[in-house]
Parts: structure tokens; sequence; C-alpha cells
């Protein structure tokens, strides 16, 4: 039988039906995604041996506990310790402490900055180069300079000794979250630290603390939330006010005034409670006066303070957003006023003593000490930056301001940008998990307590203590600084802690916390290097507070004025620990740019009527400029947000994140226009179209 | 089609407490790292990178607070959407955990799981992963990284399954399901996320997902999640079944 061309295409096509119902076509198919895909572009991870080590993070002062999940010699994961007695928990920050030493930004040994290069150098000549700019600040009458952002640590004894003994020493710190309390502390008869007892507050009312984000001790926080009502005052809607029982807007400035004007509302029943000196200074801030001041109405104070009055017990609490900077010391004067008035200090359930926490060198002869707001304009000729981060963000203009002509700047972070780019020498020290380091009681801790981590990462080759550092330097200079490492340093302390007898020592037992007594140092220190802690006893709660602290009559003066209306206010923000001076790992590029969830750097947002007043569009990208800089950003527009704002995070910036970035931006730091009294939340911006 | 749940096999699940869950976004990146998540691309975006587990941020006119909602894929029931369209049988339900597998290597990416996906749970590689720096040493390596062009989404953590499985039977362990804990779980500070068997009434899971307060998202849709939410808000309920915080008639299924 002859074949036709029509046989063949039946056969052909009956061949192709056929063929679909094998497993030919599906394989081919799959084998087609399987050879699509680019394995060459994939890092297969080693396997290993799975080990668990306890550690801190100490990103921020709250050195939360984690356990450190490792393969073989690679920590590969990070968790909170939720049994632990300081509050169990970390944050998405510390969930990434392990990415930090492996960080784009790492350094890998000192350097000088010249023309915006890094060129590196050797350890002998950085110290070299430091007792030099020492030498010359000398001979110029300049200070030598320690800004210390974790003050109390092993380390900061040692910057304290060595700066001692230079001729012009100084060791500066800056205000943070205990802002309230500081003051407080200041006007005590016998001044000691001071904590909350938050576990038996009944409400807290917050001026711009974020308090349910990252405050303190954020386990603390968490524990005590159920019973606590929370008031948050902000110019913005934080995640804290989002997440507060009441959010009380208020205009940026107005803290100081509206917490007057409570303590003016709550006297008006109970005048017998202050003397006659602070019924004077409040007599201005009557809630009709200070309404339009603060930006709330007076039916609005007049309700908040008749809440307070029978919610007790209360504390105020101030000390600012991370990214906003620290509140001017008058409105932490009016905060702390406010709670005298309220019958707060010294009460079960307000402001607490605590002890100070025990020292292994309290015979060392400390250094001249001061806040850097308080460092006269131009006097610091060397200004070394300790490694160690607060999470909050410094702008550069605070700092530059205390700088004299050529000053020498010098940055022992292990990372490049923020503050290091401005530093003309860089002396990196270790990153998180490869040294020694401390937890010390947090702001508004109720009792001292007490930490170690051990490092889990070896220290890396061009990495410096800063403990050996301060003992080099000062060799270089011919000074001694007693105990070479940090961890010699450590093992004193806890010497130190045990010898003064007290508190409770609670070792890890069974995967939980058993409390133990610790024979000798040495056994007190293995309890701690295992994961352990100590925690002091608790205090007897009164406190003689002979003069309340007043704000200064020029601010008085300032709030019983209407304020400056020039421009739109600037509202920074920033989560802790992401607008320090350390960078926060690529992997926050979910929640800060693959999300909605957390504002970045280059997204700025205002009210729909501001933004219809500028004729700018959702999306639309703009410029934000103010006497210092400007940046460029994206504009979102956010109907939470107040009329006349403008809410700009300080950090971080998804594009200093991506491979070839080699700065970390700023975003609100670089607008940041510094006040005489260090703190830049006056700072007002003018938005433009791009 | 997808198998009928294996006798004496487990129904993992979770519940979320939405009253308890802070927003911090911890959950977000515990995930993230736990799953060798690449960090954004250059170019990513809310809509196009790769988030196995996203938090929103949620208000309603007169109401103090906010709620923040952390959604992954909702592990649908045997009538899971995404698992019926896949030309590649690339998403499979395991019948002993009830887990909603993904399988990248058999992904052709033509993304119709995506579009099948009620709760916009699954991301697709847009571009190779890149860890920048050195942080290609922090890669975990029990779960594989995965290229450019295929699908992906939260898998329950799936491998501390097995893991949990291996050490079950090294330790010569009877056959009940054994318990883990996904990441997200383990890293909420708050201790918003409950995680076990479903099926198993002892459960802190099972007696959470069946207390008063309890929903799943979409409920009306009957995808048989086993994802759960918890909170006291009705404004949240109203919005978790696709309606608006005021009301607009809609019941819950």
């Amino acid at each position: 039988m002859p074949i036709t061309r029509r046989d063949v295409l039946w056969g052909l096509g009956g061949g192709l039906a056929g063929a679909a119902l094998t497993p030919v076509p599906w394989k081919l198919l799959d084998d087609t995604a399987i050879w699509t895909q680019r394995r060459h572009a994939l890092p297969v991870p080693p396997r290993g041996e799975i080990t668990f080590r306890p550690a801190a993070c100490t990103l921020c002062p709250a050195g939360c506990a984690v356990r450190v999940r490792s393969v073989g010699a690679r920590p590969v994961g990070v968790t909170g310790e939720p049994e632990h007695p300081f509050g169990g928990g970390a944050c998405a920050i510390g969930l990434t402490l392990h990415h930090l030493a492996y960080h784009p930004l790492r350094l890998t040994g000192p350097a000088v900055r010249e023309d915006g290069r890094r060129l590196p150098i050797g350890p002998d000549a950085a110290v070299a180069r430091i007792a030099a700019a020492v030498e010359a600040a000398r001979k110029a009458g300049q200070s030598v300079v320690v800004l210390d952002r974790r003050p109390g640590r092993v380390v900061s004894s040692a910057w304290q000794e060595l700066l001692a003994a230079l001729p012009r020493g100084l060791y500066v710190t800056r205000s943070g979250e205990e802002g309230t309390l500081t003051v407080l502390q200041a006007a005590l008869e016998r001044p000691s630290p001071l904590g909350i007892d938050l576990e038996r507050t009944r409400t807290l009312v917050s001026f711009g603390a974020p308090v349910l984000e990252g405050w303190g001790r954020p386990g603390r926080m968490l524990t005590a939330r159920a019973g606590l009502r929370v008031v948050q005052v902000d110019a913005w809607r934080s995640p804290s006010a989002a997440l507060a029982d009441e959010w009380v807007e208020v205009v940026p400035g107005g803290e100081g005034p509206l917490a007057l004007a409570l303590a003016n509302a709550l006297l008006r029943d109970n005048p017998g409670r202050v003397g006659a000196d602070v019924r004077s200074a409040l007599a201005g801030f009557s809630p009709v006066r200070v309404a339009a001041r603060a930006g709330v109405a007076v039916g609005r104070i007049e309700s908040l303070a008749l809440a307070l009055a029978t919610q007790a017990p209360v504390v105020a609490i101030g000390g600012g957003d991370p990214g906003a900077g620290p509140l001017p010391v008058d409105a932490e004067r009016a905060i702390a006023l406010l709670n005298v008035v309220l019958g707060s200090v010294g009460r079960e359930g307000g402001i607490i003593p605590r002890r100070p926490l025990p020292e292994a060198r309290t015979g060392a002869v400390g250094a001249p000490s001061a806040a850097l707001e308080g460092v006269p304009a131009g006097s610091v000729g060397v200004l070394i930056l300790d490694g160690a981060d607060d999470g909050r963000a410094l702008p550069w203009p605070a700092l530059r301001r205390v700088l004299a002509k050529d000053a020498l700047v010098v940055s022992l972070s292990p990372f490049d940008g923020a503050l290091a780019a401005e530093a003309g020498l860089l002396v990196p020290g270790t990153a998180p998990l490869e040294a020694w380091d401390e937890v010390l009681p947090t702001a508004g801790a109720s009792a001292a307590s007490y930490a170690v981590s051990a490092p889990i990462l070896k220290t890396p080759e061009g990495a410096t203590d800063p403990v050996a550092l301060a003992h080099r330097v000062g060799a270089a200079l011919g000074v001694e600084v007693a105990g070479t490492t940090h961890e010699e340093r450590l093992r004193e302390r806890v010497a130190a802690i045990h010898a003064a007898g007290r508190g409770r020592l609670l070792a890890r037992e069974n995967g939980g916390y058993a409390e133990k007594t610790p024979g000798a140092a040495a056994a007190m220190w293995e309890a701690l290097v295992a994961g352990g802690c100590w925690i002091d006893e608790p205090q007897p709660i009164a406190l003689a507070l002979p003069r309340p602290p007043l704000p200064s009559s020029a601010a008085l003066e300032s709030w019983a004025r209407p304020a400056a209306e020039e421009g739109l206010a600037l509202v920074a923000f920033a989560a802790r620990g992401t607008a320090g001076t350390t960078p926060v790992s690529p992997l926050l590029t979910k929640l800060y740019q693959e999300s909605d969830l957390r504002p970045a750097a280059t997204t700025v947002a205002m009210s729909p009527r501001t933004a219809q007043g500028l004729g700018l569009a959702n999306r639309q990208p703009v410029r934000v400029e103010s006497a210092a800089d400007t940046v460029a950003a994206e504009l979102r527009i956010d109907p939470t947000l107040p009329p006349g704002r403008v809410a700009l995070a300080a950090g971080p910036d998804p594009a200093a994140l991506h491979p070839g970035a080699t700065t970390a931006a700023r975003g609100a730091l670089l607008l940041a226009v510094a006040a005489a009294d260090g703190t830049w939340r006056g700072t007002r911006v003018r938005v433009r179209e791009a | 089609m997808n198998a009928p749940k294996t006798p004496g096999g487990a129904r993992y699940g979770m519940v979320i407490d939405l009253d308890k869950c802070n927003g911090c976004g911890a959950c977000a990146v515990a995930c993230a790292v736990e799953n060798n998540v690449p960090p954004a691309a250059e170019r990513a975006n809310e809509r196009n990178g790769i988030t196995w587990l996203r938090v929103h941020r949620v208000e309603a006119p007169g109401e103090a607070r906010a709620a923040f909602v952390p959604m992954m894929c909702q592990q649908c029931g045997e009538k899971t959407p995404c698992a019926s369209v896949c030309p590649q049988n690339a998403v499979e339900v395991d019948p002993a955990s009830g887990i909603v597998a993904q399988i990248p290597v058999r992904c052709l990416g033509c993304r119709y799981c995506m579009a099948a996906c009620p709760y916009h749970a699954r991301s697709f590689n847009w571009w190779d992963p890149d860890w920048p720096g050195r942080l290609t040493e922090t890669l975990n390596p029990e779960v594989s990284t995965r290229t450019r062009g295929v699908v992906e989404k939260c898998t329950f953590c799936s491998h501390r399954l097995q893991s949990a499985q291996d050490a079950q039977a090294a330790a010569g362990g009877d056959a009940k399901p054994p318990a883990y804990t996904p990441a997200c779980a383990e890293a909420c500070p708050a201790g918003a996320i409950v995680f076990g068997d479903l099926d198993d009434p002892e459960s802190e899971v099972a007696r959470l997902a069946h207390a008063p307060g309890s929903f799943r998202l979409l409920e009306r849709l009957k995808t048989g999640a086993k994802v759960y939410y918890r909170t006291e808000r009705d404004w949240v309920r109203r919005l978790a079944d696709g309606g608006t915080a005021a009301g607009d008639g809609r019941t819950h299924g």
C-alpha cells in the first residue's frame, strides 16, 4: 500500500498525541525548568556541627540576651532568650547581629582618610598619629576628648584613666533615654541613679520616647504592658503612638509647655504639693494659655490632667526619639517637674532609687567629664569616637561645632559610614560577637544588673580592642592605663560585684535560670560567661528632693510666646539601632525597602493638606532642603500626619545597603541644624518637586 | 491533586494574636535569616521583593490603636489554590504534616500560583540572589538557596520539622508528630505567634484556633487556611474578611 502524504501527517500527529500521553514532554518541561536556573549564582553554605552559645546583643544599651546558633565556626542565626531574667526576646535588628562581622561597610584595619580615600596604615602608625595629635593639642591648649556613647563600661573607665593623665583630657557623654531621670537625679539631696518601678506603675506618659518600640529594655516593657496605660505625646503617629492607649498630638517643641500645663492643671486641686517658687513658675502656663503653643486643645489638656490625677501612680518620661535626638534640657526639667507635681518621685509605682553598679577601680582618678552639649565650641583638638553605639542619631554638625580647626577625629567604629565618614583616622574595633562586652542597667531599670557577653567569633587581624588601644596610646604618651585587655578588666569588675556581697546571681540551668550562691568570684565569672546574670536587691524607695527642677527663665519666656512658623517642621525619627554609627544588616531591606512597615530615610511623609498646598502628589520624587543640606526623597502622603510637618527617618537608607555602597546615608541627619544646646529638633525645611 | 491527610499525621498551623503583635518586624527578619532569603535587590520594592512574611499596619478612623497583621502563606487545606494551578507539581501539600511545600527546582516561573493565591503571599525571584560583603558566610545550610526565575513562599520552616523528625527517630521516639517551632514564632518577642498541631486537641494552638475571637483571613473563600488570627477588636475582624473597618455587611464564614 502506497504511503501518502496524508498517512505521514496522520502518523506524525498520532505520534505527537501519543507522546503527550507519555512522561517525555513533562520530563522535558521539568528539565527545562532546572536547566534554565542559574545555579552558578547560588552559594552553597557548608554544613558542620550545630552549636548554641549565649551572648548579648550590644547594638544598643538594652543588651538583650540572645542565643547564637553556629554551624561549625560560622554563626548562622540569632534568637532571643525568652526566659532570661532581664526580659526575653530580641528586635529585628538584633536578629541580624551575626551579619555585622561580614558587613560590606566593615573595616579591615587602620586607615587614614585623605581626599576622601581610605589609605591603610599600620596599627603602630595609627597610635603614633594619635599621640602626635594629642601633643599638638596640648601645645595649642585644646582638649583631647573621648566621646563615649555607652558610658559605665570597663572600656569607659580605661578611657577615663587615660584622659585623667592628659593635661586637657575630657571624657564626654551625651543625653540619652534617661534624660528626665538625670534631671531629677541632679536635684536629689543625695544623688543616686534613678529607675522606674514600672511593674507597679498604672500610667506611663511618654513625651516622644519610643516606649512601645524600643526603650529601656524592651522585654521588660512587654511584660509590664498588660497592666499599664500608655499615653504617648508625639508630633507624629509614631509606632509607639499607634500602639498606645492614647496619642496626644503635640507640635514639635511643645512638649515642655504641655508638661507645664498639665502640672498647672494638677496643682489647681492640690497647690500645697510644691513650693511657692514652682507655683509662680507655673502660673503663666494654664491650659488656656498653652493650648495654641502645644497644639493641644484646652479640653484635651484638662481631661488628660484629670485622668492622670485619678490613675496614679503615673510616671512621665522624656528622652526623645532615637532619630530626633534628645529633648532640650528645659523640656526634660518640665517633664521632671510634672513628675514632682504628680507625686511620682520616691513612691511605689513611680520613680525610685537604685544602687550604682559596683566598680572595680573606685580609687582611680577620673578625668573631667562633660555632656556633649556642654563642650565649648571650637575647643577640641583630638576627638576620639569610641566604637560602642547607643543606636541613637548624632548628626555631624552637633560634633563639628566643638572641633578646633584642623582637629583630628579618630573613629574606633568597626564600620565606615555615619560619623566614621567624617574621621581622618580610622582605627576599627571589633564587630559584635567578636569581643568581650558587658550589659549594664538600662534607662529606667529599677535595680542594678550585670551580664557579660563572651566572644563567639575570632577577633580578626586588624581589629583593635579599645582597652588595648587606650593602653597603647597611654604608653606612647608615658601614661599608665592599668589592665591591658578587655577580659582582664571585666574579670576585675565581676570580682568587685562578687565582693559587694549583695544581689542575686541567676545562672543558666536546664534551659532555664536558677539562683546560685557563688563561692568565689571565679565561679560567678563562669556563670556569667555561660549566659547568667546578676541582679541587685531592691532599695528603700524614699527620695528627698529639696528643690524640684525648674526650666530656665529663658525657656519659660520662650514658651510663653507663640512658636516660629517659618517653613515646615522636620519630624526626624528612627527605630533604636538604625540611626547610630553601626550600620544595619542589608537584610533589614525586608522591612525598609520591600515593605511599607518602616519608612526608610529615602521617603518623606506629609499630610494630604500640606502636599496639596505644595502641589505635590503621592510617590513623587522631591527635594527636602534645610539650612544645612538637601536630600532627595520620595513623597508619601500620610493622612495620620498633622499639617505643617514633614516626617523623615534618620536611617537607614536601603540604597546604602546594596553591593558597592560605600557609606551609610543618614536621611534627616543631613538636614539637622544643631542649636546651641546641641539639639536639632527645631530644624525647619522646605520641600520642592525634584 | 493533593493526597488526603496521612492517618496519624499532623496538621501544623499557627495562631497569631493581633492584640499582642506590636509590629516590630522581628518575625519577618527572622524568617529571612532562617530561610536564606536574600537582601532586597536595588530595584526591589514592596510589590516585587521577596518576603515570605510581611507585616502590614492597618488603621481605622477613631481607633486609638493600630493593628499589625503578619501575613505569610496561609497554608491552605486540601483545596489549595496555588497547588491546583501549578503545571509543574512544584507545590505540594504534604499529607503527613499539612504543610504546603514549594519545590523551587521544579518551578518553571509561570507565576500561575501567584495569580491564584488570594493572600498575595508568594514572591517571584526577579533577580539572582546577592548577599553583599561576606554575608554568604551566615547562610543556613539547612535551606537551599534559590535562583532567579522561581517562586517561593513560607514553608512553615519545614526543614525544622525534618530536623525534629530526625532527632525523634534518633532518640527512638514514637511515631507521634514531633513538636517544632518555626523561626517567626521563635523570634516574636511579644509571644504573639503560637504554633503546633491543629489536630492535637491538647495543643495550645488547637485551643486558641477554636477560641472566641479567632478567625481566618478571607474565610468566605473556604481555602482551609491553617493560619488563624485572634483579636478582640471587631474592626480588625471585619477587615480580615475583605470588608472595611466600618463594616460593609459581610459576615464571617
